[in-house]
C-alpha cells in the first residue's frame, strides 16, 4: 500500500479519534523483551509486585509474576498463546490472582483459573476470591474434635481422621491412594461436607473416571473437581491445590465443613520445580528450588478446624503423595509427613496379596484425629490394633516353628480375622454401624469359627441381614453414637445369631 | 569496553590536570566496579556522552553503576532517521540519566509508542485503531 493510499485513511481514523473521550490511562504498562518456554521478561515497568497478574496486549493472554527486580520482572503465562512474543505491552491493574468461587461450582470441573472445563453452561453467582491466602490465625482456629468418617474400617478404627485435619495419603504407584481418597468423598454424602477434588497432573482419561464414579455415586451433588492435566502448563498445575484450597475456604468461612484432597503433591512439586527452573531460581536437593517446603506448608496451613466464633467450619485437607519403591526418606514425602498432622502408608505388598485398602497399620499414624473419635468407633476398634500387631509378629515367628501352642493359635486366628474385617471393595464405604459391627464381631472372636477363605463372604451376609434385623440397634448406633451396656447386649446378640 | 573507554578519559583527564584529588578518588572507584551516588564532573561527561550513543546492556549496567538510570523504551513501526533519532534523544536526556532504546516493531503499523516507568504513550496507528474499536464496541 502506497503512502499516499494510506493518508485518507489515516486521516480518518485522526478525525474519528477526535470523538472518542480522553481517559486516563489507569493501568500500568510495560514491554515484553524476551518470551521463552512460556516465561517473559517484562521491562519499563517498576513496582511489580509478586503474584500480580499481568495482560499481554494483542494475545489474550494473561501472565503470573513469579519474580521481580528494578525494572520489571519475569512472569508465567497463565494461558498457552502463540501470540506472546516480545515487543508487545504488558498491562497490569494491579490485580492478583484470583478464582470465582461459589455454590454454582458444586457439580462442576472447573480448571485452576475458575474456567468450567466439563462443556456445561458458564459460571453464574461467583464472587472472586484470591488464589493465594494467609491461613487462618492461632486465636482463629478451635482444636479438631469432630470425625470425619472416611467409610474405610481400617482408617475410622485404627488411624481417625478429623475436620480440620491434614492426613497424607502415602504409597507407590497403584496402591489405591486415590481410591481411599475417593472413597472418603463417597462417604460424605448426606454429612454436609462439601468436597473438593483437586487433580494434578493426571491423565484427562483418569480426572474423567473419577468425576464419572462421583457422578455416579450421587457425589457430584457436593463435590467440585479441579483439573490441571498433565497437558496443561506446568503453571496451571502449579496453581491448582491453591485454587481447590480457595474453594474449600468458601464453604469453610460460611461455617461449613469441606474436603479436598490434593491428588497429587508429588507432581504438584514437579510442576513448581519445572517452572522455577524455567525462571532461573537456583537449583537444590533433586533440583528443586530452595522454597519447595513452603510451597507445601503454605498450602496445608489452610486447612483448619475454626473457632465457633468464626463459625465454626473446617477445611480437612487429605494430600496423596507417590513414592518410588515405598521409599518415605525421599525428598518430599518427608517434607510433606513433617507438615500433616498423620499420614496413611498404603504398601504395594499387601496391595499384591489382596488386603485392599492396603494400608499398612504399623507406620500409619493419625496424629490428632484420636479426639475426634467418636466414642463408639473408639471402643468397638479397642483391640484391633492390638490383635493386629500381635498377629503380624506372631505371624513371622509361627514360620519358623513346628507346633504352635493354643493361645498362640488363637491370637494368629484372632489377627488373621481382624485383616479379613479391614479388608474392603473400592468405592464402597462403609456406614459407621457397619464399621462397628464388623469390628465387635471381629475383635469379640465371633469370626474366629468362621474359614479364612469364608470371612468376607461371611461378613457380606452378615451386614445385609444385620440391616434387616436390627433396624433399631442401627439407628442407635447412628443417633447416639455411644457403645452403653445395651448396644454391647445387642451387638453380642447379633453377633451370636448371625454368626 | 565502556571500562577502556572510561579508563582512557580518566588518563586523559589526569594528564590534563583538570581533576581535583576527589574527582580522581571517585573515578578510581568507578573503575573498580565500585557504585557512586553523585557523579562528579569527569563521571557526568561520561555518562551524557554514553546516553548519546546507541543503547546497550553495558551501557544501562554502567550509568545504574554510577548514579542511576532511566530507560525509556521507544517503539516505531520502522527504523527513524538519524536525524528523528537524534531529536528523540535530546528531548529525553538529561545530565546523562535517561537511556533511550529504540525498538522496531513493525506491527504497529505506523507512528510510535513510547514505554517509561510503568506508562506508555501510545501514538502508533494500531493503538489508535484499537482504541477506535474499544470506544465502538
Amino acid at each position: 500500500m502506497s503512502r499516499d493510499s494510506l493518508q485518507p485513511f489515516l486521516h480518518a481514523l485522526d478525525e474519528a479519534l477526535k470523538s472518542v473521550p480522553a481517559e486516563a490511562e489507569r493501568s500500568r504498562a510495560g514491554l515484553v523483551e524476551t518470551c521463552r518456554d512460556g516465561v517473559v521478561r517484562v521491562s519499563g515497568m517498576p513496582g511489580l509486585r509478586m503474584g500480580e497478574v499481568i495482560r499481554i496486549e494483542d494475545a489474550d493472554a494473561d501472565a503470573l509474576v513469579m519474580e521481580v527486580d528494578r525494572d520489571g520482572g519475569l512472569a508465567v503465562v497463565l494461558q498457552p498463546s502463540e501470540r506472546v512474543r516480545e515487543g508487545l505491552a504488558a498491562m497490569s491493574d494491579g490485580r492478583f490472582l484470583t478464582i470465582g468461587v461459589g455454590d454454582a461450582l458444586i457439580g462442576r470441573v472447573v480448571n485452576p483459573l475458575g474456567a468450567p472445563v466439563d462443556g456445561l453452561n458458564a459460571l453464574e453467582k461467583t464472587i472472586d476470591v484470591p488464589i493465594e491466602s494467609v491461613a487462618p490465625d492461632v486465636m482463629a482456629r478451635a482444636p479438631v474434635s469432630e470425625p470425619l468418617q472416611t467409610g474405610i474400617v481400617a482408617i475410622d478404627a485404627l488411624i481417625p481422621i478429623g475436620r480440620g485435619q491434614r492426613e497424607l495419603i502415602i504409597g507407590d504407584r497403584q496402591t489405591g491412594k486415590t481410591t481411599v481418597a475417593l472413597d472418603t468423598i463417597l462417604n460424605q454424602k448426606g454429612k454436609d461436607v462439601m468436597c473438593v477434588y483437586v487433580a494434578i497432573g493426571q491423565r484427562e482419561a483418569r480426572t474423567a473416571q473419577v468425576a464419572q464414579t462421583l457422578k455416579d455415586r450421587g457425589a457430584l451433588d457436593y463435590t467440585v473437581v479441579v483439573d490441571a492435566p498433565a497437558s496443561s502448563p506446568a503453571v496451571m498445575q502449579y496453581l491448582a491445590p491453591y485454587a481447590g484450597a480457595a474453594i474449600g475456604e468458601y464453604f469453610m468461612n460460611k461455617g461449613k465443613h469441606a474436603l479436598v484432597v490434593y491428588d497429587d503433591l508429588s507432581k504438584h512439586a514437579v510442576a513448581y520445580r519445572e517452572v522455577s527452573l524455567l525462571l532461573r531460581k537456583p537449583p537444590g536437593r533433586e533440583a528443586y528450588p530452595g522454597d519447595v517446603f513452603y510451597l507445601h506448608s503454605r498450602l496445608l496451613e489452610r486447612a483448619a478446624k475454626l473457632s465457633p466464633e468464626n463459625g465454626g467450619g473446617s477445611l480437612t485437607a487429605l494430600p496423596i503423595v507417590e513414592t518410588q519403591a515405598g521409599d518415605i526418606s525421599a525428598y518430599i514425602p518427608t517434607n510433606v509427613v513433617s507438615i500433616t498432622d498423620g499420614q496413611i502408608f498404603l504398601e504395594s505388598a499387601l496391595f499384591y496379596r489382596g488386603i485392599r485398602p492396603a494400608i499398612n497399620v504399623g507406620i500409619s499414624v493419625s496424629r490428632v484425629g484420636g479426639a475426634a473419635q467418636t466414642h463408639i468407633m473408639k471402643k468397638a476398634s479397642g483391640t484391633a490394633k492390638l490383635d493386629l500387631a500381635q498377629y503380624y509378629e506372631l505371624a513371622a515367628f509361627s514360620q519358623f516353628a513346628s507346633e504352635l501352642d493354643a493361645a498362640t493359635k488363637k491370637q494368629l486366628v484372632r489377627g488373621e480375622r481382624v485383616v479379613e474385617v479391614l479388608k474392603q471393595k473400592a468405592n464402597h464405604p462403609l456406614a459407621l454401624w457397619q464399621e462397628v459391627a464388623v469390628l465387635w464381631a471381629a475383635t469379640k472372636g465371633y469370626l474366629d469359627e468362621v474359614p479364612k477363605a469364608d470371612a468376607v463372604k461371611a461378613i457380606e451376609e452378615y451386614l445385609a441381614t444385620f440391616e434387616a434385623r436390627f433396624p433399631s440397634l442401627i439407628e442407635t448406633i447412628e443417633k447416639d453414637k455411644e457403645l452403653t451396656d445395651e448396644v454391647k447386649k445387642d451387638l453380642d446378640a447379633a453377633c451370636s445369631t448371625l454368626l | 569496553m565502556i571500562g577502556s573507554a572510561y579508563a582512557a578519559m580518566l588518563r586523559k583527564a589526569i594528564a590534563k590536570k583538570t581533576l581535583k584529588p576527589e574527582d580522581v578518588s571517585e573515578a578510581l572507584t568507578v573503575l573498580r566496579g565500585g557504585a557512586v551516588r553523585i557523579p562528579g564532573p569527569l563521571l557526568s561527561a561520561f555518562r551524557l556522552q554514553l546516553a548519546n550513543e546507541p543503547y546497550s546492556s553495558a551501557t544501562q549496567a554502567f550509568l545504574a553503576r554510577t548514579g542511576g538510570v532511566s530507560v525509556v523504551t521507544i517503539q516505531a513501526a520502522v527504523e527513524p532517521d538519524a536525524k528523528t533519532l537524534a531529536s528523540i534523544r535530546q528531548t529525553f536526556i538529561k545530565d546523562g540519566r535517561t537511556l533511550v532504546r529504540l525498538r522496531i516493531e513493525p506491527s504497529l503499523a505506523g507512528g510510535l509508542r513510547l514505554f517509561h516507568d510503568g506508562h506508555l504513550l501510545d501514538a502508533s496507528f494500531r493503538g489508535r485503531v484499537r482504541r477506535l474499536i474499544e470506544y465502538v464496541s
